[in-house]
């Protein structure tokens, strides 16, 4: 089983290292995220905005850089795939959907522990502002890794049954968590129906953790927390079912054996 | 102990898009032995490839069933797929990795043991001739080297059973014997069955003892590949070089002639060529008529194969019917 799991982690391991333009996206794009978005915060407090808008920016850009990671760890899989045309020998071996699940998380997880630590220590450096504070409540992370992973077994299961049409979806179907996460703004301040959707997303009851962990309001941070872990899981167990079911539907259709 | 590698039934296999549907196999009914090197035949579109990717579980049946080494491919794709390798042929592999880096990842990706992964990968490598460019990504290789990693990654997991969809589609002759003997060698040594499909019917007849022909979803012929000559009765040739060509009408009236015709020497076509050169040589002995040389030639797979599927395009049937 381990071996199953280690081919995918392997298999990133070594594009990573080949490709330049790869490394961009777990070092550089956090990296300039965080600079210009904490200098727009500092901005925004020079003309008189209180320091939470700050802590607010700087916790969203943090977590953001995190979920993308892990995001594109698994979504980047069947892209890759698709791209160097080898999508259906990666499903030809005795390599399992869960092998398939457990092995890119993997990755998604180291890739976005590693720009964490990046982001998170630049932002202590460069801004003075320690996210590690929020002690305990780092694990909120954990609800916002288990989330990535399902949002990008959700892409991969488009790309797997429509083909490489959908892979512009990766960055749009980030983009729309975003706006609806409240990763730079209080979700309150969005049109009403809006806040349904966020209420739905575990992302947003991460970040509104960390934030309420670092103001000291410990009793929503802990609500806000058990309420990200449970909804990621139940994102994570749908999308694996939607995946499985997306691999069946692609060896009916042929699509898998187009590329 | 099941004798049989694999048994399909009926099997069929339907595709549909906006255009309508396109029955790609159409109840294929086959048994393939163990331990042998099976051929299957077929102009583009026969629905060759689609057999073998139902077969390696890559793609599923619209109907029908069809078993690998015992195992359903319908509901035991994992067991199919843990004892099958695949090699395509002009197929494609991750750019940026070397070969070795191709072999690993596979090679994990099957389960296949860190000990035994590493002795595989060596002994692959150092058996086809990859040594030399281990290092280089799979971008930079020629096609040669590249379908030669193909076979070696079907092979990493020491399959019992081998899909090969024309393995030497596009490659020079040497190479297409050096793959095609690594094959035969690997297959004889390590008692595995294969399944072959190519276009290259002189392959198909050097490698196999058996086939199938595939026309249109459906196999037209299938057994031993003599058997298969014999059956469409394709005539032998009989080339005669003579001194002499001239009062030849009595060719016709020896039993077994078919025919003749004169081009570049005598050809004459006879039922069967040994059965029936000695009482060919005699007749030209009684007439004091010299040969100076003769050959005869045996009908080949290529053409019983032309003769059993024509040589029109013989593309899948599409059923412009709508959805």
């Amino acid at each position: 089983m381990l071996e199953e799991i280690s081919a995918h982690v392997y298999k990133h391991w070594k594009l990573m290292a080949r490709r330049p333009g790869e490394l961009a996206w777990l070092i550089v794009y956090p990296f300039v995220g965080l600079i210009s978005l904490g200098i727009l915060s500092f901005y925004l407090k020079s003309q008189g905005a209180p320091l939470e808008t700050m802590l607010y920016v700087l916790v969203g850009v943090i977590v953001w850089s995190f979920y993308e990671v892990s995001q594109r760890a698994i979504s980047y899989a069947i892209t890759f795939d698709i791209w160097n045309n080898c999508l259906r020998h990666s499903f030809a071996g005795k390599s399992s959907v869960m092998h398939f699940i457990i092995g890119n998380s993997t990755f998604g997880l180291l890739s976005s522990v590693v720009a964490f630590a990046l982001v998170s220590f630049t932002s202590i450096i460069i801004f003075g502002f320690n996210i590690f504070l929020a002690g305990f409540y780092l694990m909120n992370l954990l609800s916002v890794f288990i989330f990535a992973t399902g949002m990008g077994l959700l892409i991969d299961s488009l790309m797997i049954t429509r083909g490489e049409k959908w892979m512009s979806l990766i960055w749009m179907g980030t983009g729309f968590i975003m706006i609806f996460s409240g990763v730079y703004y209080p979700i309150d301040i969005l049109p009403y129906p809006m806040q349904w959707i966020s209420f739905a997303l575990p992302s947003t009851h991460a970040i509104i953790s960390m934030r309420a962990a670092l103001t000291l309001d410990m009793s929503v941070a802990n609500t806000e927390f058990i309420i990200g872990l449970l909804t990621s899981f139940v994102y994570l167990l749908f999308s694996s079912l939607i995946f499985r079911w997306s691999l069946k539907k692609s060896k009916i259709s042929g699509v898998l054996t187009k590329y | 102990m099941n004798k049989y590698a694999v048994e399909i039934s009926g099997l069929k296999k339907c595709f549909s898009d906006k255009e309508g549907f396109t029955w790609a196999l159409n109840g294929i009914d086959l048994k393939i032995r163990k331990n042998q090197i099976f051929g299957l035949l077929g102009p583009n579109g026969a629905g060759k490839t689609t057999l073998i990717y139902i077969l390696s579980n890559l793609l599923l049946p619209t109907s029908g069933s069809a078993k690998v080494l015992g195992y359903d491919v319908v509901k035991d794709g994992d067991e199919i797929r843990k004892r099958s390798g695949i090699c395509l042929g002009g197929t494609f592999f991750y750019w940026d990795m070397n070969p070795r880096e191709i072999l690993e990842y596979y090679g994990r990706l099957y389960g296949v043991e860190r000990e035994r992964r590493r002795r595989n990968i060596d002994s692959l490598i150092n058996e086809l001739g990859i040594k030399k460019f281990e290092k280089k990504t799979f971008s930079n290789l020629s096609t040669g080297m590249r379908q030669k990693v193909a076979v070696a990654k079907s092979i990493i997991n020491d399959p019992e059973i081998l899909f090969l969809d024309e393995p030497t589609a596009g490659l020079d002759v040497g190479v297409s014997i050096d793959v095609r003997n690594f094959i035969m060698d690997i297959i004889k040594e390590r008692d595995m069955t294969a399944i072959l499909t190519s276009h290259h019917l002189g392959e198909v007849e050097q490698m196999c003892k058996k086939t199938a022909i595939i026309n249109k979803g459906s196999i037209v012929a299938d057994g031993d590949i003599k058997q298969i000559k014999s059956d469409v009765k394709i005539p032998d040739m009989i080339h005669l070089y003579l001194d002499d060509y001239s009062k030849l009408d009595f060719v016709r009236n020896v039993p077994g002639v078919i025919n003749f015709v004169i081009s570049d020497g005598l050809f004459i076509s006879v039922d069967s060529g040994l059965k029936r050169i000695g009482s060919i040589i005699n007749e030209f002995n009684k007439r004091k008529m010299n040969i100076i040389d003769l050959e005869i030639k045996k009908a080949s797979l290529e053409e019983a194969f032309l003769s059993i599927v024509g040589k029109s395009g013989n593309r899948t049937a599409r059923h412009e019917e709508g959805r």
